[in-house]
């Protein structure tokens, strides 16, 4: 049944995904996930340093800057592996988001985090949703003025995943035009002790951390400003649309071998559940709705690797097919487990916990739906 | 509405305004299940009871109404709308009509008072590990030792096992003839020696379930109810009330109006707000139409002697719908259903909350609704009965 999203893997490819496979599942298991998930709020999660050690938080990044100039495949390898394991560890927002924005700064700013990210030692967080506009792409109220020395940064964030342990928070601010603009939004590099910046930190649905900041007269220097050309921030929500997208598909695999396995276990009426047809066939429609994901996640990921002009097509068809797949099959998971999965103590339960929130993240369906008819077809 | 029936609206709406206070407004609109918070629960128990309207569906000379079934739907409406907590159901709704129904005298006498008054809180015993969905494989066994059943065996998803002092259970007492002939039904207390409990913590992080666990409980005969070896007739009336006792129309205007608020303060993708977003509100008024739908199934299933098939009909539609409801104002709610703010659904919670303050119960709720179709006759058993049942397909 499982069979790679990504395909034709390269040597160095192989190795990452049996690397990344051992580690997860010697030593990520549900019990050591629960800890992490259940640990305090300000603890930074203890498989961290190990990510790093294995060289994982160098893999987006150019070898220029010390990286391993990993491209889409090896982040897709990753992140399926992170889902199917449920890892809570904030490589997303740190390496993914956060990192990768940075790395298109000036050299100060990169000398002044990136090391320290690749090492393990610096955490990051993205700032960008606001309020009870999260949904809307561009909507970004919070402005940023240019002073004597830089720049001064005033307005909120919401929901900033990882907000709590991050040492630098980077975030979405206006540099012109009305706050609905696609244009005129720059990227800046906040420290999280910067004088100005409060915020709420707080423990997530599915286990993680995020913060609401707030940010009143914070001043930064000029260096702060890592881009003020909304393609960046474009083009980050997407490589985290793309990473998330292939978490889930490492998550629906996950959930639905777990039911496979639980309905040909579990016996009611003198034989296994798994041998009433409506059951089975409820299955089936789970692993066509995983299937048509994986598809279209290995096509996206070809078509960034290619830095094909239909990306960003393929990505919001991705998104999209990844939200209905999710649903799907965690609703069927959930069902085929009965009361066992609504419980705390199994692991699916929270799989469909993440992927509720994946589903939430990077536009939603509908935004997803109308950016694919806006885009050119193939 | 009969003028009468506006009369006694008024009525039920006065008493609201008068005896819900706002503590247990609160505890009614935090919550994210069936349940309400426990001791609130039990302080609007005792406030109706003193009215006179804790177990109004059951007869006069047991502490109900005469009232309608329009009444009763008016009672019910204004509760849940008027964001009462949630009585503690299964004594009221579950045990009291089977009492009613096959109690002898003495158990009437006994129990149903104490039920009315809330002294007495019931937990159902039916599923068991190895006997959900096919129920009548259940193994606890109760054999008879003189004047006592000696009980073993395990009973799980108990809902509120760990705050109540009596269980009803189903326990095996024969293994002659087919599984559904040897199972009998017995009350026990709570505290019986060899009845113990453990929590089960819910999705939700929060206690609702216990499993609860009977080594050698030594149980009255004299607390069996009805025969020895009938307990499946009396567990399948007593399912009809589980399946058709509940309005679910109820918990639709409810869901939806929860669903409205957010919406309305919510923006979509396009920079509309969700309530006046096209994609959203068409969506949201097809729910709007299957609840319609369902509602008049309900008045149909009131309506007629023998509702028998409809109530599988209401319990899948109403289940599936609330699903629909509760997903949809969790989509509504976007990014802000990811913080976990179990504190802040303490009544007592006196902080701000993070985020709008008219979502924190949607995602917990939003979970929990994937239960609705798993306890008390899974989908998959409702749509068996359907086939079976209703279009005679075997």
């Amino acid at each position: 049944m499982e069979s790679s999203s990504t395909g034709n893997f390269n040597d160095e490819q192989q190795m990452l995904a049996d690397s990344v496979a051992k580690y997860l599942t010697e030593t990520y298991d549900f019990e050591t996930r629960r800890a992490v998930a259940n640990g305090d709020l300000l603890t930074p999660q203890p498989q961290w340093q190990q990510f790093a050690d294995m060289g994982w938080l160098t893999l987006p990044f150019n070898e220029r800057d010390g990286g391993f100039n990993g491209g889409p495949k090896e982040l897709a390898i990753l992140f399926e592996a992170f889902g199917e394991h449920l890892v809570l560890e904030p490589y997303l927002e740190t390496v993914v988001m956060a990192g990768t924005t940075i790395a298109n700064g000036q050299e100060p700013l990169k000398k002044r985090y990136l090391d320290g990210i690749m090492a393990g030692d610096i955490h990051a967080a993205f700032g960008h949703g606001e309020a009870e506009h999260s949904a809307e792409r561009y909507y970004v109220a919070t402005s940023a003025v240019q002073s004597a020395d830089g720049w001064r940064l005033n307005g909120a964030k919401s929901v900033v995943a990882n907000g709590p342990l991050a040492d630098v928070v980077v975030v979405s601010a206006r540099l012109s035009g009305d706050v609905r603009s696609p244009q005129g939004i720059g990227l800046f590099a906040v420290e999280r002790g910067a004088a100005g910046l409060t915020a709420r930190d707080y423990v997530t649905v599915d286990g993680r951390r995020a913060s609401e900041i707030i940010l009143d007269q914070v001043d930064v220097g000029a260096e702060a400003l890592i881009s003020s050309a909304s393609e960046l921030l474009d083009q980050t929500l997407d490589l985290g649309c793309f990473a998330v997208c292939a978490e889930a598909v490492g998550a629906m695999q996950a959930l639905l071998s777990a039911t496979v396995e639980y309905c040909q276990q579990r016996r009611q009426f003198g034989q296994p559940i798994g041998s009433f047809q409506a059951l089975q066939h409820r299955m089936v429609d789970m692993y066509i709705a995983l299937e048509l994901a994986r598809s279209l996640l290995g096509a996206t990921t070809d078509a960034l690797a290619n830095n094909s002009a239909h990306s960003q097509r393929l990505i919001s068809a991705l998104k999209y097919r990844v939200d209905q797949s999710a649903r799907a099959i965690s609703y069927g998971a959930l069902q085929l487990h009965g009361g066992i999965a609504m419980t705390d103590e199994l692991n699916v339960g929270h799989y469909f916990k993440r992927l509720a929130l994946i589903e939430k993240q990077f536009g939603s369906a509908q935004f997803h739906l109308q950016r694919f008819k806006q885009q050119p077809t193939i | 509405m009969s003028k009468d029936e506006l009369t006694f609206q008024a009525e039920v709406r006065q008493f609201i305004a008068e005896h819900l206070s706002p503590e247990l407004v609160r505890a009614g609109k935090n919550m994210t299940s069936v349940f309400a918070d426990y001791d609130c629960a039990l302080q609007w128990h005792k406030i109706l009871n003193a009215k006179g309207w804790a177990a109004p569906a059951w007869p006069v000379e047991y502490g109900g109404t005469d009232w309608t079934q329009n009444q009763h739907q008016i009672f019910q409406r204004e509760l849940k709308l008027g964001n009462a907590p949630a009585l503690m159901a299964l004594g009221i709704q579950m045990l009291g009509p089977i009492l009613i129904k096959y109690g002898t005298e003495q158990q009437k006498q006994e129990y149903l008072p104490r039920i009315r008054s809330g002294e007495d809180i019931w937990c159902q015993g039916y599923s068991e590990p190895g006997a959900g969905s096919d129920l009548a494989s259940l193994a606890t066994r109760a054999e008879r030792d003189g004047d006592h059943y000696v009980v073993n065996g395990s009973k799980i998803w108990t809902s509120f096992a760990h705050r109540a002092n009596k269980i009803f259970c189903l326990v095996r007492t024969s293994t002659e003839g087919r599984p559904q002939a040897g199972i009998s039904f017995l009350l026990a207390d709570m505290d019986t020696p060899g009845i113990s409990l453990s929590e089960i913590i819910g999705l939700d992080g929060t206690v609702e379930q216990c499993q609860v666990f009977f080594s050698d409980a030594r149980i009255p005969v004299a607390n069996l109810l009805g025969e020895e070896n009938q307990g499946w007739s009396v567990a399948k009336y007593l399912l009809e009330f589980e399946r058709g006792g509940h309005n679910y129309s109820i918990d639709h205007q409810k869901l939806l109006a929860k669903a409205r608020a957010i919406a309305g303060r919510q923006y979509a993708h396009n920079g509309v707000c969700y309530l006046d977003d096209a994609a959203f509100s068409d969506n949201l008024a097809a729910l709007e139409i299957d609840a319609m739908a369902l509602e008049f199934t309900e008045q149909r299933i009131k309506a007629s002697d023998a509702p028998g098939s409809l109530t599988s009909v209401a319990k899948l539609a109403g289940t599936e719908l609330s699903q629909k409801i509760s997903a949809l104002a969790s989509d509504a709610l976007g990014a802000h259903n990811a913080p976990l703010q179990r504190d802040a659904l303490e009544v007592d919670y006196a902080d701000e909350v993070i985020g709008p303050d008219n979502a924190i119960t949607t995602f917990a709720e939003y979970i929990n609704m994937r239960a609705a179709t798993i306890y008390g006759g899974s989908a998959e058993i409702q749509r068996n009965i359907i086939a079976r049942a209703v279009l005679g397909l075997k």
